[in-house]
Parts: structure tokens; sequence; C-alpha cells
């Protein structure tokens, strides 16, 4: 503590002055961060602890039902909110398992086809998110792309139903949404690799795998742990696709708050919303813990 | 006629003078009986012959569903009067609900609805009963129509009423035996060749009608549960909820689904129009729900006498006949009715739709709020159901 006191005499003046300036600029970011992000989940929550006969009304009585209703409800949002995240799970995973090797690929192309590679990665982003979804209908369909050439090549006589409305599509749609983020955060962390070592590794006799194992992928993890963030994140909340294709396997638990928002059931909603965002705050601490974030966010 | 134009020319130099207000204006031309676009129009006229010179103020929120309005009345009515129009959809009743209990006359001016939901916006004090003597087109109204006893306030009516159909099954008879019961939904050999609106509500409603609710609206816990269990029942053969009607077309035309269990009437020739089968409907034995929906004009909206003028101009029998040509089902304008019954390409359609049939309409079991805490009761048990 003295030794503390000791160097907060010790600040020159100079620095005396900065820090109010300092202050003063982080306050936009602050006002922002408040209004944007913290007033709204503190109406969350307080919504999410209140009973009211008012629709979005504050004055009424503090209750925990509406948490105890997410726990029990015959296990039904529990239950499904395990099934988000285990399809969350898989579709991040799939995401790495084709993002990797692509993003691997494209840092290892020549600087043109590096431009011309990663503008095909973006390019989905310049339509429409619905309609990028909705194009799969018409990809898996009954009367769609693939069970029409099955059909054309006398591979099958009747279509290939389970290709969609089903977990199945679901997935695939996903992959097919999030794997750019994927593949822009993987490749963020090759461009910043040091190749030196992976050539140093190969001059000392290592086999490919074990320099990807060794040299690689351990320089890469930022961009993996960057990967899932963007990937696994989104997908817990996704509401679009599971209707889309999701058909009536693929109901996940945004469907379900949204049922429940519908209904004015506001503080339910509220709770819901909360115990996924509880998931998701211990995903980000667990990551925390395995990665240092300032790289992860610098990549 | 004549009289009341010169009134309203009268009343209009007043206007210009100073001396009367423009909602003024419009309150005396109601009060005389002159429609809300008569009076609008001479006074475009009197105004110098534009639109701006005339314009009320706007511009006017309305939040509607996508089949109660289309391009041209949009456009006329914006040359007519100068008020630009900001449209808002939904899908859900209770949503429109939700938000204009939240917004209220401020952002929103006109709210569309379903027959029961009117009833419920009134009670809760959103809505201002409507004249329906002050609108020409009201006048082409089916007289049925003007006078639904559950939207009367005094002689006032709370909405102002726009199309209805019954909600019903159609079935493709190239993979489905005819059938006149629910029943027949639950067949194994439908295995996921069902598709639904997503409108939990009505489809909880729908399942009580299958396990033998009474009122569908109104169904005590025991019977909701009937009904979450008949929906779970059902489920397998569930391929997919649709989250607007007007997709099921293109499920029928290409075959992945052989049963659409909650269509409004004139699903069969949206079908064949878009060259699909010839697909049929059931009136199941069981009963069936329905729509009688309209507009409500919001307590103290900002602009008022636009949403007046809005609701008289989109009801003009010219521009139902056009909603109809592209929905094909029932509205509440007689005289739009007639106009299409002399039209040899859709005479046949007027009666198929029941559109010359509007006793019909308040015959069906109709769509509404569930009372209390049904509401909740009844979207726990589709959402049990579902994720089950």
């Amino acid at each position: 503590m003295r030794a503390a006191s000791n160097v907060a005499v010790h600040i020159s003046p100079r620095v005396g002055r900065a820090i109010p300036r300092l202050l003063w600029g982080l306050l936009p970011l602050a006002t922002i961060d408040v209004v944007l992000f913290v007033i709204p989940m503190v109406f969350m929550a307080l919504f999410s602890f209140r009973f009211s006969e008012e629709l979005l009304g504050l004055v009424g009585r503090w209750t925990v039902a509406h948490y105890v209703k997410v726990f029990t409800s015959e296990g039904i949002y529990l239950r499904i909110l395990v099934k988000t995240i285990v399809i969350a799970v898989v579709a991040t995973a799939a995401c790495l398992l084709v993002g990797y090797p692509f993003a691997y690929f494209i840092a290892n192309a020549s600087r043109r086809w590096q431009s011309v590679l990663l503008t095909l990665v973006i390019m989905p982003f310049w339509t429409s998110y619905l309609l990028r979804v909705y194009a799969w209908t018409a990809i898996l369909g009954d009367r769609g792309l693939i069970n029409e050439a099955l059909r054309f090549f006398g591979v099958t006589d009747q279509p290939l139903s389970f290709l969609l409305f089903n977990v199945f599509s679901e997935i695939v749609v996903f992959v097919y949404l999030y794997i750019p983020y994927t593949v822009l955060a993987i490749y963020a962390s090759l461009e910043k690799m040091d190749r030196s070592l992976v050539l140093a590794a190969m001059d000392l006799g290592a086999t490919p795998v074990q320099t990807f194992l060794r040299i690689v992928l351990p320089q890469t993890l930022p961009g993996v742990y960057a990967s899932i963030v963007f990937v696994f994140i989104p997908i817990l909340g996704e509401y679009v696709t599971p209707t889309l294709v999701g058909g009536m396997s693929g109901v996940l638990i945004t469907n379900l708050l949204v049922n429940q928002i519908h209904a004015l059931e506001f503080g339910f909603g509220a709770a819901i919303a909360f115990v996924m965002a509880t998931f998701v705050l211990m995903l980000l601490l667990g990551l925390r813990r395995s990665v240092d974030l300032e790289r992860l966010y610098v990549a | 006629m004549k009289d009341g134009h010169t009134a309203v020319q009268s009343l209009a130099q007043e206007l210009r003078e100073g001396q009367l207000t423009r909602r003024e204006f419009f309150r005396t031309c109601a009060r005389l009986g002159i429609g809300v676009m008569a009076a609008s129009s001479v006074l475009r006229t009197l105004g110098g012959g534009t639109a701006s010179a005339a314009a009320l103020p706007g511009p006017l929120n309305i939040l509607v569903w996508d089949d109660h309005f289309d391009e041209p009345e949009l456009k006329d009515f914006v040359a007519t009067t100068g008020v630009k129009v900001n449209t808002s959809l939904f899908d859900e009743n209770a949503d429109a609900y939700a938000k204009t209990k939240l917004v209220g006359g401020r952002q929103i001016d006109v709210v569309s609805g379903d027959a029961l939901w009117g009833p419920r916006y009134y009670q809760s004090g959103l809505v201002d009963p409507l004249d329906l003597s002050q609108f020409t087109s009201a006048k082409e109204l089916f007289p049925v129509f003007r006078e639904i006893s559950f939207w009367k306030v005094g002689t006032r009516s709370i909405m102002f009423p726009w199309s209805w159909a019954p909600i019903i099954p159609y079935y493709d008879p190239r993979y489905v035996t005819p059938f006149d019961s629910y029943e027949a939904l639950f067949d194994p050999k439908y295995r996921r060749r069902i598709v639904m609106e997503k409108t939990p509500v009505d489809i909880m409603a729908q399942m009580g009608l299958v396990s033998g609710a009474k009122k569908p609206y109104q169904m005590t816990a025991s019977e909701v549960k009937a009904a979450k269990e008949a929906l779970i029942r059902l489920k397998p053969n569930i391929l997919t909820f649709v989250e607007q009607s007007n997709q099921f077309v293109q499920y029928f035309v290409n075959g992945s689904a052989w049963i659409i269990a909650n269509a409004h009437t004139g699903l069969d020739y949206r079908v064949k129009q878009a060259g699909g089968p010839l697909v049929k409907p059931v009136y199941p034995k069981e009963g069936y729900v329905g729509f009688l929906d309209g507009e409500m004009v919001v307590k103290n909206a900002a602009h008022r006498d636009a949403a007046m003028a809005w609701l008289d101009h989109k009801n003009q029998a010219k521009y139902v006949v056009l909603n109809f040509q592209k929905q094909l089902r029932a509205l509440a304008n007689e005289k739009a009715m007639k106009i299409l019954q002399q039209d040899p390409k859709y005479a046949d359609l007027v009666h198929a739709t029941g559109y010359d049939q509007p006793d019909v309409a308040l015959r069906m079991i109709l769509k509404g709020p569930p009372p209390g805490e049904g509401l909740k009761m009844y979207i726990d048990a589709f959402n049990e159901a579902i994720a089950r």
C-alpha cells in the first residue's frame, strides 16, 4: 500500500493533466456502451424478475417465477436449450473443419489469388441474409437442385425428403452462413504467423503433420477462438434459419422465445434470454481462461 | 349531393380564410354526411388543383397485414391527398396489439385486426370507434358488415370491415383420399406431408376442434391440454410451419405438401394459377375457424384526418376488385363483388370463395384472443407440443 501511495505521489503534473483528458476521450465510447448495452440489459433483467398485469409494466411484484418456469415446464425449455447448444457446437466444428483448410489455402496462395479468394468468401454478404437462407429450400427441396440432379442421373426415382426441414438442413445452412467468419478469422491468424518457424521445423525433420500440430495450429489458435466466438454465439440466437429450413425437428430456443413474446410474455421471454446470456458469458469466461483475450480480439 | 357540395365549398372557403382548422373542416363534413375523400377532393380543387394545396397532416402510419393494401391505392392516395403512407407489417394479432399498446397514436394511426380482437383493442382504450356513415365507401359494404354486433359501440363500429374467409384444410387428390374430418390429418401415410401457417393460437383452436372443444378460443385448462395432445399426435405429419399463408402455393406446386391444414379459401385457385395441381378444400364436420378482419383508427392518432381519408380511399370498390383478383378471398365490399360477378373470369371465383354469401362470415368460429390468462396457456401448450 505504501508503495502504491508513493507511486501516486510521484505522478508528474503532465500525466495528472492527461488522465481527465483520457477519461473525456472515453466518454463517447462509454455512452454508447451504456445506452446500447447496459440500459437494455438492465431493463431486460428487471422484466425477467417482475410480474405485472400491465404489458411491459415495471410496476408489479418481484418474482422468480419466470426462471422457475424456464427450468420446469416439462423440461422443454432446458431440453431445447441443450439441443440448441449441441447444434451450435456441431455447426461451429463443421465450420472449423471446412474453413481452416480453406483459410490455409488462401494464406498460401499468391497475393493476386488471395484477393480473388477473399472476395469470393465475402461475396455472400452482398446479398440479403434472408435470401441466402431461402435459396437453400430451392437447393435441398423435393424439386430442388440436388433431388433433380439425382433423378436426372437415375440415382433415385423418388426425392430424398431428408435433405430439407430437419436438423441436417439446419446445420448445412448454418455452415454456409457462418463459414466466412471462420475463414476470415483464421486467415488473419495465418497471415500473422511467423513462417520461418515452419521452415525451421521442416529443416529439422518434422513431418507435415507434426509441423501443423506443433507450429501452425498453436500460432493460429487465437483465430480459432475468434471464429468460435463469431460463429457459436450468433447460432445460439438464430431464428430465421430454423424457421425456414428447420422444420418440426429443428425448433431452437429462439423459436420458443419468440412465441412467448408474441403472447406478450415479455418477462418469461427475458428470463429465457438471460439464461442464454448467462451461458454465453460463462463460455466467454472459459475462453478467457484458456486464451489471452487481447490476442483473440487482435486476431 | 349538390347541397352537400355547396356546403363543403363554403367550409373550404372558411378553411382557406383561417376561420376553420383542417380537423374542424373534416369533422363538419362528417357531420353533414360528406365522405372524407369527397371532402378532400373538393378541398383540393378549391385549393388550386394541386395535391399539396389540400395536403392533410401526415405522414400516415399504418400497421397492417400485407394483403390489406396494394400499390395502386397507395399511389393514388398520395396523389390525391399529398399524404405519404408509412406501412409496417405484422403477422400475429397479439404482436400488433402489443405494438399499439406500447406506442399508441403517436406512432400508429391505423391498425388491422381480426374479429374479436377489435373489442379487446376497444376495451383496452386503444382505438376509437368509427361512424361508418361518414365514409362514402362504407355505403358499398354488404349491410351485414355494417351491423356486426361485436364491433358495435352505440351506433359506431370498432372496425371498418375488410375481408373474411374460413380457415380450412386443402389436399392434393393425387395423393390424399377425400376426407371430411380433421382425424384424416393424423393418418401415418401423410408423414411429413402437411404444411401449416404458424399461428399458434389459431392452431391450438383448430386442435381444440379436433379434441372436441365447444369454444376453441375459450378453452379450459383441460381442453387446452387435450388440444396439445392432438398437436403432439399431429407433429410427425407436419413438414414445416410457414410464416405467411402466401407461401402455401409453392408447397403444393413443388409437390412437397399433400395437405395444407389451415389455409383460407381461394387457395385452390391460387395454386392452379401458379401451375400447380387442382387441390380440393375440406369443410371438416367438427367445424372450422375463420377470420373476419378490418382496420381500426388508433385512439389519439397523430394523423387522424389522414387515417379517416385513407380508410375511405382504400375501401372503394375499384381497389377492392383489384385486391380480390390478387388474393382470391371474400371481402366486405358488395359493390366490388357485383363488378366481379360481371367479369366471366371471376364470376365463378366469387361464388367459390363465398364472396356472394356474406352471412357465412358470421356463422364461422371467429378468431379472437383467448380471455384472461388464456393466451399464455395456449402459447405454453403450443411450445410444449412443438418442442417435445
